[in-house]
């Protein structure tokens, strides 16, 4: 319990995260949270989803635990398991079981490439019954109030398999997160990446050009987080040149074409 | 060959056009530079040939034939004489004198087989970057001339300018990255005071210029203006681009043939699309620094061209009496309104039928419709009366 206890400090959020409002997703997250109700972010990456996340934690003073999950994460590495400590088995929970008992807010990050048999536990959790099923314990946890549950998803890269199926998306409330509008994410990227309005204003820019290229086989184009990479590169002196290539291009794709492409909005633009 | 003085040269020349006999000074003048040239037997080879389709391209030619020596082989003085024929035949003799000035771009890259560039080449990576530019769908495609009906980006199929290859792959960006600013900065559809804002269906600049003495010199006029606007814009939308193409663009202002003379307005407003001076110099006229400040202006749109091409046009109309209008700088391209408001009418038919589909789709799903559409059925099997109407 006590080693519980300090777990879950580490995951407190004390200083106030930076987090610029777009919209009214504070005010949604806030009363879904008080009615709890679980959250649905849905968004491209590096959009502030995470970061938004973390803004509530502090916000709602509760730890944030996050899972990132992947397609080998099972019900077992969410809920917990039995485990041999000198020939003796004992129980450990896992991330989910921590959160939902200390009544934190749990985090599941791109859910849909989780295991499927994840949503089994995650459906009773998720709507008005809110408990947690332990089976290998024969344990229910009832969620108490301040417990809240929130998955992201990535819409853009989502396959016919790797979808969620209706019955778990009707049961959250949903925020859907873009990059903000060019003058929110100047300014983010201002604050956030240290370099001064002009420059943010025309990384955006770029920013823009990158993400309208799906006609053109670039399923993604620049996200906030790489035009935030991008200034941090230039505050360490290197060139904006070199900059670009390395925190931006280069990253979005292998392309011969899309890379010529990119890196011509990229000469024309500084 | 031996050295011939001046009068040996005239009298040289006169054998050449026999039997006629222009004045005398007139011929002196021509052929003075010549006297010492390595290559006069070949310049005087052509004269016969240019001399009885014209009497004054034949003067041009001897007067820009070193200058064109520089960049061609004395060997190939024959065939770019011909093709300057061929430019006189099609277009006169502004179009000859034109391409004998532009013997750089239009004749040496393609004699030496070196430094052009296909549309094809650089189309797979230029349509990407005009999407990017546009945020969204903008095809490319070939023409003769660069212009855009604001769905597509028409771009010459090849691009001899440069010499080198990486110069008229740098153009190519130029030329799309300006008429992707006409369609961004709206130079197709001005606003006049009376009709709706924001109405993109409006042919009101086609009633603008039809409204001049002259359309056609009231549009290069318009044109022009809205080059030179978007210069500006570029110079601050794309700074990168424009610093890269300085030298290029400089190279690419038409020479004009007269010296000492008042440049006209339109010379004038070609060179400036080219240099962007974005502050008054010492040699800039009083009424170019006007012009400089309003499009310049933070306020300035396609209404700002429209005014001053309303301002400028008598002045221009009555220059173009005494002096042939050039061609615009090569990055300006054509105004193509009736591609553009033909592009328009596509686009408003197609909002119009998914319209139409999307409220019929909506209409069946009401039970009213269900019952309409079940009677049809069982009056006519198979034909239903609601043609036209999908249910989804
Ligand atoms: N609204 C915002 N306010 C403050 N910072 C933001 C905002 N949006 C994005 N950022 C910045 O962008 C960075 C990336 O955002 P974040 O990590 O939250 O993305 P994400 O949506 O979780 O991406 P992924 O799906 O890849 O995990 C953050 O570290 C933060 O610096
Ligand atoms: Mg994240």
């Amino acid at each position: 319990m006590e080693k519980d206890r300090l777990q879950l400090d580490e995951h407190r959020i004390v200083d106030e995260p930076y987090y610029l409002s777009t919209g009214s997703e504070i005010e949604v997250a806030e009363a879904a949270y008080r009615e709890g109700l679980p959250l649905l972010l849905k968004g491209p990456t590096g959009c502030g989803k995470t970061r938004f996340m973390q803004y509530l934690a502090w916000r709602f003073e509760r730890p944030l635990i996050t899972v990132s999950c992947h397609d080998d994460l099972s019900t077992s590495d969410l809920v917990g398991r039995y485990l041999i400590r000198a020939g003796e088995a004992f129980w450990a929970d896992g991330p989910l079981t921590l959160a939902v008992r200390a009544g934190a807010i749990c985090y599941l990050d791109e859910i849909v490439e989780a295991r499927k048999d994840t949503t089994v536990v995650i459906h009773p959790l998720a709507d008005d019954r809110r408990e947690l099923p332990i089976e290998k314990r024969g344990e229910l946890v009832s969620a108490p109030a301040e417990f809240m549950l929130a998955v992201s998803y990535n819409p853009g890269y989502q396959s016919v398999l790797k979808d969620l199926k209706p019955s778990t998306r009707q049961r959250f409330v949903s925020l859907s997160f873009d990059y903000p509008a060019p003058e929110f994410e100047a300014e983010i990227v201002c604050r956030e990446g240290g370099v001064d309005t002009e420059l943010a204003r025309t990384l955006v820019r770029f920013a823009g050009m990158t993400r309208s290229l799906k006609d053109s086989g670039l399923a993604e184009g620049a996200s906030t987080r790489l035009l935030i990479q991008v200034g941090k590169l230039l505050n360490q002196g290197i060139d904006v040149n070199t900059a670009c290539p390395a925190a931006i291009t280069e990253s979005l794709t292998d392309d011969p074409e899309l890379l010529a492409a990119i890196d011509e909005m990229a000469s024309s633009l500084f | 060959m031996t050295a011939m003085d001046t009068q040996t040269l005239v009298e040289r020349f006169y054998t050449l056009i026999a039997p006629e006999l222009p004045n005398e000074w007139d011929v002196e003048e021509a052929v003075e530079s010549l006297v010492d040239d390595p290559m006069l037997e070949s310049i005087l080879a052509q004269v016969p040939v240019i001399w009885p389709v014209s009497n004054s391209l034949c003067y041009n030619y001897l007067g820009l034939v070193q200058k064109a020596l520089v960049c061609i082989r004395e060997s190939d003085l024959p065939s770019w004489v011909n093709e300057t024929l061929d430019h006189y035949e099609v277009g006169g003799l502004r179009a000859a004198q034109q391409f004998m000035l532009d013997v750089e771009r239009n004749f040496v890259c393609r004699m030496q087989g070196r430094g052009g560039v296909r549309l094809a080449e650089v189309a797979g990576w230029l349509l990407p970057y005009v999407q990017g530019l546009a945020g969204g769908r903008l095809d490319l495609a070939a023409a003769e001339t660069a212009f855009t009906d604001t769905g597509t980006l028409y771009l010459p199929a090849e691009l001899t300018h440069f010499d080198r290859e990486k110069d008229n792959t740098t153009l190519y960006k130029l030329l799309a990255s300006y008429q992707w600013s006409f369609i961004h900065q709206n130079t197709f559809f001005p606003e006049f005071p009376g009709q709706n804002s924001g109405d993109q269906h409006n042919e009101g600049l086609e009633h603008f210029l039809n409204s001049f003495s002259e359309p056609q010199l009231a549009a290069r006029l318009y044109h022009t203006l809205e080059t030179l606007r978007i210069g500006f814009f570029l110079q601050k939308e794309l700074p990168g681009l424009m610093r890269s193409t300085r030298r290029m663009r400089k190279a690419l202002f038409p020479a004009t043939a007269h010296d000492g003379e008042e440049a006209s307005v339109l010379s004038v407003l070609d060179q400036q699309c080219c240099l962007l001076e974005t502050r008054p110099t010492a040699g800039m006229e009083l009424w170019y620094t006007e012009i400089l400040s309003r499009l310049t202006a933070g306020d300035a749109g396609p209404e700002t061209s429209v005014t001053l091409c309303r301002t400028l046009y008598d002045r221009v109309l009555e220059e173009s009496k005494k002096e042939y209008v050039e061609a615009p700088v090569l990055f300006q391209g054509e105004l193509c309104l009736q591609s553009v408001y033909a592009a328009r009418q596509r686009q408003r038919q197609l909002i119009e039928e998914d319209f139409i589909d999307g409220l019929s789709t909506y209409l069946l799903t009401l039970p009213e419709a269900k019952g309409f559409i079940e009677e049809q059925q069982e009056k006519e099997p198979g034909e239903g009366r609601v043609q036209g109407i999908k249910p989804s």
